[in-house]
């Protein structure tokens, strides 16, 4: 199954191996000091601001992620949904499609979908009030690289642990290949969806409806990303996305959707820039935190930050199975999941795990 | 006559036996006076005019009867340590040596009298200059900083960093004072006829009094010399104070000086002046070190018990030195001892070292030699996690100086120093890394106090790693070489001017990353940043001297050039855009020997100490300063892997100006000496990072850095107490440092262009540094440090962006993380008091950090799947008291 002759190696961002030498850098430090060194919560008093703007907003060639949602982040609070806003797209050519709003919020083309071409620029513009006009810079789309096929293993991994400690553990890795990249540079997100099959194992016979669901999760938090560079008409292949150790969910037969964007170069560094903020461990040898600033900016008020991104790119998707007869390691099953004094609802139903569908989705 | 003391050559002299006749009357005469008044005369017979004695009237106080006794002979007297009375004809010196009678060689030299100077030229010069060198009895080490005075008199002056004096005197008899700290101190009677040499030895008073010293130079240099922001230190001193795992470390003392910080505990890296760690020029016997620390910072490269002494100039960097704007760090290897061997071996819970020194040549040349090991690997294997007990930290160095007197007037160093460090994380990486710094140099001394010093030297710094993780097999490998060949002249007639010029070329050659997969199935692929080369060359030149006695100036002018040389690529960028891979239009490539770029340009330097009453002056001065390579990295402290990069197309040289001023007062007769120094920076062309910037193995490395305007200001505040049994010092900083990154694009700007602080600015640094001489063996030593919390960003907002929480951080270091204070104490216990024990030895107890604090290294915020979202942790270095004790044997 494993994808194993890539046609020429690629050459991969060097994220990856700085990362690697920075966390065991960090370890060599935290090694010195064993038992010195300490990392404790600690209570800092910072000002916050109140009513910034956040864009999360996308126009991939693929009708599902041509829309937009923008918030108000408030002091100390959630994020509140904005639905009076004023929105619109428009390319170079002059063409402008406004977008509407729909109940949950997402502001989406207001008919069909925008077509999304390589080479096309677009521009994401809000009215909200009197306050804000806010505006991106003119986004490239640019030349896809589509995924060819998506993988999974079981297998042993070695993680590193929130003390920077290498660990082992066991479980699933999604991987990737893609077919021959577009560019000379290219810049890849990932990010994907699963499904699992569950059984509830303490249903009624009398119940059908309760016995077999499948689960669909949606991921978060989850940022992967890849800079190929130099390698136009090149592959990548084998490019491992997500470890997920064992847990119940592989019991059966479990799914993954990969979705492959190709995003802009200041996507990528947006996201790789999050990344980093969120990796920080505080050593001799992290980069310093550094302010994030996306590609949007309020015309009123220049020097106030918009957060978020208009995130332009190409979409394609591979999907990749595992059951339960692929996995030579012990799971634990359903079962003994709800041997337990005080069984969820979801062992008699298993319409009441969250994400549960009667539906079988395409992919699983 | 009685002869019971020790006397001059001149007293000698006259009390020549000559062939006169029908003497003992008069004579008689003057043993009277001498009864009556306890005193000794001495005078030669021929000046006596037997007819015009007459008879002493002793009733009299003595210089009256001296006075009525010697005016009818037309002869004069002078008196020397009330006792003794020469006598000597009214006419002058000068008239009594035109004649050409040679007295020297009918001279009877008693016991004990040190005569300077040739006696055929007596009376032939008014002044006379003496130079002379002090050196350690027991070691043969020059000793640094010795204050030299006649007593009686106001010339004094000091040793340099050779152990040498020089001075200008009237002819005279007089009593020559040598004392320095922790020495016995020697008083030498001197007739000093002429120019001429003493050189003396001076015995340590180990176990008579024990002090701490930091030098503004020694004693009432501090007020004298022209130059200010300087400090020499003693390294026995150092020893004697807390240490971290009881290791001394030379660099880190550093810190407790004024004007001095560093970013935390174990990092390696000192910040001067507001400076950052990269503006730090530390020479190693004139060879530039790039890396200066083991075990990723916690120890200082140098072995302590190899360094005779070091200089920090933080301001008033003189001319001959070069190549970084912040400051100097001058360190010289001890020269072995050139009478015996001797040595010692020291044990600590992590370091065990070794050192020893002798002739090679008796009196002619000397070997000394020093050795360290160091190994926390059975700290490790006492942890409870399994990759730390597959890990390894360790590190060795050899350190060794090799000096040889070749002739009377050539002296020859030979230096080295080579060092590994390794350290395996469970057993998927060895990181290790290498110095190797050598240095070799001729000293000649011409007639006419001129000196010709060539020295060539050569330094390399390698840092590999090998990553042996399945699938991730590779190797990275990088480093830096530098060779120089430089030659200084010197004219130093000992009258308080002194001319130096100098010229010198060095030649860099930076590999700046090379990551080569080690297996077929690694997934890492092979990467190669091009190699950095440069030429640097300097001419310099520099004068000092005294136009009044109440003055002191120092002028001096460096003119250094810097050729970016091939084989290069380099990329341009669109200039309406900001440089970016996507913005390269065009590359030029250079083969080998191209000279790209020349940059040039000349560095004045100059100052001025004037004397507003005793033990009380003022200076100021004036330094520019150049630098043409760079580190680039974006973390707070100097790690192991960080590249430098020179000046070239994208980055022009970095441009230090520094202002300053000065008032030194000196207390009881120089004990207790204070000084407050304000100055102000500008640096042109300081390289900072850009937000979130990559800069590892990133071939177009200025795609990431921006170059912009830097300026620090301060003011330095120092009481030290260099006797008594209670020695140390407390010194005050109060110091900023600023950076302006304002370029035309948006891209080119940090914090939007505004003024912001930089990564190291601390602006309070309190210090108190102290040792207690609490009986004949034991001492007591004690450190406080306390500093301002260094600048951070902090997340000031947090939201959920497509699923991923993100952390919205300010502008650059617009919070501080918390105030760091510590104490450390220590005690030490010598094992013998003997003045000529065969065997010494030495216990150090210390405390590093009593109280425990927590001090935060730093604020971060991470993103943990079980904590809520963007939790700030401190991340505390040495969180907790940190005991250990050292064991020190010395054999002699």
């Amino acid at each position: 199954m494993r994808f194993t002759n890539p046609i020429q190696r690629l050459q991969i961002a060097p994220g990856g191996v700085r990362k690697r030498i920075t966390s065991n850098l960090f370890c060599a430090f935290a090694l010195l000091l064993t038992c010195v060194s300490c990392i404790e919560p600690y209570e800092v008093d910072v000002p916050k601001q109140d009513n910034i703007l956040i864009v999360e907003s996308m126009l991939l060639d693929h009708p599902d992620y041509q829309r937009t949602r923008l918030y108000f982040q408030h002091q100390d609070g959630p994020r509140e949904l904005i639905y009076n806003a004023i929105v619109s797209i428009s390319n170079k050519a002059g063409d402008s499609w406004p977008l509407v709003v729909t109940y949950d919020g997402s502001y989406v083309p207001l008919s069909g979908s925008i077509e999304v071409a390589a080479g096309d620029e677009f521009q994401l513009e809000i009215a909200i009030g009197d306050s804000i006009r806010a505006v991106s810079t003119w986004e490239k789309v640019p030349e896809p690289s589509e995924i060819d096929t998506a993988f999974i293993e079981a297998k042993y991994r070695s993680v590193v642990n929130n003390r920077g400690i290498e660990t082992t553990s066991k479980g699933i890795e999604i991987f990737v290949a893609t077919k021959p990249v577009a560019s000379e540079n290219t810049y890849l997100r990932w990010t994907y969806e699963d499904t699992y099959a569950y059984d509830a194992p303490m249903a009624s016979d009398l119940c059908s409806e309760c016995q077999y669901c499948y689960i669909q999760e949606e991921t978060e938090n989850f940022i992967e990303l890849a800079e190929v560079l130099n390698s136009k008409g090149k592959v990548l292949s084998g490019k491992s996305i997500e470890f997920i150790e064992f847990d119940e969910r592989f019991g059966i037969r479990f799914s993954v959707l990969v979705k492959q964007l190709t995003i802009t170069k200041a996507a990528y560094e947006y996201y790789k820039s999050i990344n980093q903020l969120n990796e920080a461990r505080g050593s001799i040898f992290d980069p310093p935190p550094a302010v994030l600033r996306g590609n949007v900016s309020n015309n009123i008020r220049p020097t106030e930050t918009v957060y978020g991104f208009f995130e332009v790119g190409k979409y394609s998707e591979a999907s990749a199975m595992i059951t339960k007869s692929d996995i030579d390691f012990l799971i634990p099953s359903f079962y003994e999941k709800c041997l337990t004094s005080n069984p969820g609802f979801d062992c008699f139903d298993c319409r009441a795990r969250e994400g549960a569908t009667k539906v079988r989705p395409d992919y699983f | 006559m009685k002869k019971n003391y020790c006397f001059l050559l001149l007293l000698v002299l006259f009390n020549y036996d000559g062939n006169a006749q029908d003497v003992s009357e008069w004579k008689t005469k003057i043993g009277q006076l001498e009864k009556a008044f306890g005193i000794d005369i001495y005078y030669r017979d021929e000046w006596v005019d037997a007819s015009k004695v007459t008879i002493p009237d002793t009733s009299l106080p003595r210089d009256q009867a001296l006075g009525a006794f010697l005016s009818p002979l037309n002869l004069s007297y002078i008196t020397y340590r009330k006792k003794l009375v020469v006598l000597l004809p009214d006419s002058t010196a000068r008239r009594f040596a035109s004649s050409s009678e040679d007295y020297g060689s009918q001279l009877k030299i008693p016991e004990g009298v040190t005569i300077i100077g040739d006696l055929k030229s007596f009376g032939t010069q008014r002044n006379a200059t003496i130079r002379g060198r002090i050196l350690d009895a027991n070691s043969g080490d020059p000793l640094v900083g010795a204050n030299v005075m006649l007593v009686g008199t106001n010339r004094s002056t000091s040793t340099n960093e050779k152990g040498e004096y020089s001075f200008q005197v009237p002819v005279g008899l007089y009593d020559l004072l040598i004392t320095t700290v922790g020495y016995i101190e020697e008083r030498k009677p001197v007739a000093i006829v002429g120019d001429g040499q003493l050189s003396t030895e001076l015995f340590d008073t180990t176990y008579e009094l024990e002090e701490i010293t930091i030098r503004e130079r020694a004693f009432e240099n501090n007020v004298t010399d022209a130059k200010m922001g300087i400090n020499s230190i003693d390294v026995a001193s150092i020893r004697r104070l807390p240490s971290f795992l009881g290791e001394a470390d030379v660099i880190k003392s550093l810190t407790f000086l004024p004007g001095v910080s560093s970013v935390g505990e174990g990092s390696s890296g000192f910040n001067v002046r507001g400076g950052n760690f990269d503006q730090n020029l530390i020479l190693m016997d004139g060879a530039p070190v790039f890396y200066p620390s083991h075990m990723l910072g916690f120890f200082s490269l140098i072995n302590s018990e190899m360094v005779d002494n070091l200089t920090l100039y933080r301001g008033g960097v003189p001319a001959k030195y070069g190549g970084r704007i912040s400051s100097v760090l001058d360190i010289r290897l001890k020269e072995g001892d050139k009478k015996r061997w001797n040595g010692n071996v020291g044990l600590g819970p992590i370091t065990s070292k070794a050192f020893a020194e002798g002739p090679l040549i008796k009196n002619k040349a000397s070997l000394a030699l020093g050795v360290r090991v160091a190994s926390a690997d059975w700290i490790l294997k006492r942890t409870r996690s399994i990759e730390l007990r597959e890990s390894g930290a360790r590190y060795i160095d050899f350190q060794g100086t090799i000096d040889a007197f070749v002739t009377d007037k050539d002296k020859v160093r030979l230096s080295g120093y080579m060092s590994g460090d390794r350290f395996s994380f469970a057993q998927d990486a060895i990181y290790s890394y290498q110095n190797k710094i050598y240095s070799v140099s001729w000293t000649h001394s011409f007639p006419q106090n001129i000196y010709l010093k060539v020295n060539g030297a050569s330094s390399d710094y390698d840092f590999e790693v090998e990553n042996t993780e399945t699938l991730r097999e590779y190797i990275m490998q990088s480093g830096i070489h530098y060779k120089d060949v430089k030659a200084d002249l010197t004219y130093d007639p000992g009258n308080g001017f002194q001319a130096e010029v100098g010229v010198l070329t060095g030649k860099y050659n930076i590999e700046r990353g090379e990551l080569e997969p080690t297996t077929i199935s690694s997934l890492e692929a092979a990467r190669s940043l091009q190699d950095m080369n440069g030429i640097e060359k300097a001419v310099y030149g520099s004068l000092e001297w005294k136009p009044a006695s109440w003055l002191t100036l120092s002028a001096g002018s460096r003119y250094t050039t810097f050729d970016q040389k091939g084989p290069l690529k380099i990329y341009s960028y669109d200039p309406a855009l900001a440089r970016d891979d996507d913005a390269i239009i065009d590359s030029t490539s250079y083969t080998k020997g191209d000279v790209i770029n020349t940059y040039s340009g000349f560095e004045p330097r100059g100052s001025a100490s004037i004397k507003i009453a005793e033990e009380q002056s003022i200076k100021i001065g004036y330094n520019r300063m150049r630098q043409y390579i760079n580190i680039v990295s974006n973390t707070a402290a100097v790690t192991p892997f960080d590249i430098w990069t020179t000046s070239g197309t994208h980055f022009k040289p970095v441009i230090g100006d520094q202002y300053g001023i000065g008032y030194f007062r000196n207390f009881t007769k120089n004990k207790l000496q204070t000084s407050v120094e304000l100055f102000y920076k500008e640096v042109q062309n300081v390289t900072e990072y850009k937000n979130n910037a990559d800069l590892f193995l990133k071939d177009n490395i200025e795609t990431e850095l921006l170059q912009g305007f830097g300026r620090s200001y301060g003011a330095e505040f120092l009481v030290q107490k260099d006797a008594g049994l209670l020695t140390g010092w407390v010194s005050y900083t109060y110091s900023r440092s600023l950076r302006t990154i304002n370029g035309e694009l948006e891209e080119q700007k940090i914090n939007r262009g505004k003024e912001y602080a930089a990564d190291f600015d601390k602006p309070h640094t309190l210090n108190i540094v102290s040792t207690y001489k609490l009986s004949r063996l034991w001492r007591f030593s004690g450190n406080f440090t306390y500093s301002t919390g260094r600048p951070t960003s902090y997340p000031i907002d947090k939201y959920v962006f497509n699923g991923i929480v993100v952390a919205q951080f300010s502008e650059r270091n617009q919070f501080r993380v918390p105030d760091y204070h510590r104490l450390d104490i220590a005690f030490s216990v010598d094992g013998t008091n003997k003045r000529k024990a065969k065997v010494e030895t030495s216990w150090t107890f210390s405390l590093y950090n009593v109280y425990g604090r927590k001090n935060a290294y730093s604020v971060f915020f991470s993103q943990r799947n079980s904590d809520p979202p963007v939790t700030p942790y401190k991340l505390a270095v040495l969180g907790i008291p940190f005991p250990s004790v050292t064991f020190n044997l010395k054999f002699l």
